[in-house]
């Protein structure tokens, strides 16, 4: 006898959607390799693609940081700056930055510290090679954030993305 | 508010991830992917809490994500789209004892996959006994065999002469 013609399937198969669910099953697995290429890259922070070093024609001033970083990881700026004709160095820092950073520890120690204006000053002893400062700090929320560390003769923007 | 927003993060997260391994990883978990799985509920558990480790902040994450899997669950039994998503559909893998290449292909699965759930479940030892074998939304395999027709004895099947 002849087996019947018409199927009887057991399950309702949606073989559109399945297809588009695969589909987009291969498209989230080419996001997640992005992801840990930008990862690896530094597009996500801590790789070479974030690392910067600010710096401006006319100021002698230059802020090694990340401009990518993540939300509550503790973060470095190398700030450097030769020595002037004063026996002390005035860093300004904006009020972006205070708003967004809890500061760690300041290396060296500024010698006296003031804020005013939105505008926080630390001013440091210079010594023969000027200032070599190190500024640990960490993010407290995610967002773009143009920050500005400067002297009272100007100041270099460094802008940073923070993730969540 | 954060705890409940990176509670639901997490959670979306999870479905995610779940969904991009694939049922196959689901229903037949290797001892690499239970691994795997470990590593991740270990790795979101810091992004639940963040520094917050107190009792509160711990309820409060309990219960969106348990609030979360409820709504879920209740969304489902409201919409069959939905229920699609959120779970997938089963899929037909061997048909009247032919494999379907295409989709074992694509839901990474091979014959051999099948024929074990089959020997498991049926003791069934050859494809073309499987009438049908479906991958099931939660990555099980599921066997429907074929009937077995029985063939009458040789001499039976000749016809009688008269005597």
């Amino acid at each position: 006898m002849r087996e019947a013609d018409r199927q009887q399937r057991p399950v309702y198969e949606d073989a559109r959607f399945q297809n588009i669910s695969w589909t987009l099953q291969r498209v989230g697995w080419a996001a997640v390799v992005l992801i840990a290429i930008a990862g690896l890259t530094g597009v996500l922070s801590h790789g070479h693609l974030s690392n910067v070093v600010a710096r401006q024609s006319g100021l002698p001033l230059s802020v090694g940081y990340e401009r990518f970083q993540r939300m509550t990881v503790l973060y470095r700026f190398d700030i450097t700056m030769p020595r002037g004709p004063e026996d002390e160095i005035r860093l300004t820092f904006n009020k972006a930055f205070w708003d967004l950073y809890e500061i760690d520890s300041v290396q060296p120690q500024p010698a006296r510290s003031s804020a005013s204006d939105g505008v926080f000053t630390m001013t440091f002893d210079a010594t023969d090679r000027g200032l070599n400062a190190v500024v640990w700090a960490r993010p407290r929320s995610f967002g773009y954030a143009p920050l500005e560390i400067g002297t009272p003769s100007g100041a270099l923007t460094l802008p940073v993305l923070v993730y969540p | 508010m954060d705890s409940v927003v990176q509670a639901a993060i997490v959670y979306l997260l999870l479905w995610l991830v779940i969904r991009l391994t694939g049922r196959r990883a689901l229903g037949q978990l290797s001892t690499f992917e239970f691994v795997l799985f470990l590593i991740i509920g270990g790795t979101v558990q810091r992004a639940l809490l963040g520094q917050d480790y107190s009792l509160t902040n711990a309820i409060i994450v309990i219960a969106t994500l348990v609030a979360l899997d409820v709504a879920v669950s209740l969304l489902e039994r409201r919409s069959v789209l939905f229920a699609k998503i959120v779970r997938g559909v089963p899929t037909i893998l061997v048909e009247n004892g032919r494999p379907m290449e295409s989709k074992l292909m694509r839901a990474r699965l091979s014959e051999a996959d099948v024929m074990c759930a089959a020997r498991l479940r049926h003791g069934i030892d050859r494809i073309e006994d499987i009438k049908f074998a479906i991958l099931e939304a939660n990555g099980q395999i599921s066997i429907i065999p074929r009937e077995r027709v029985v063939q009458p004895p040789a001499h039976a099947r000749r016809p009688m002469r008269p005597h």
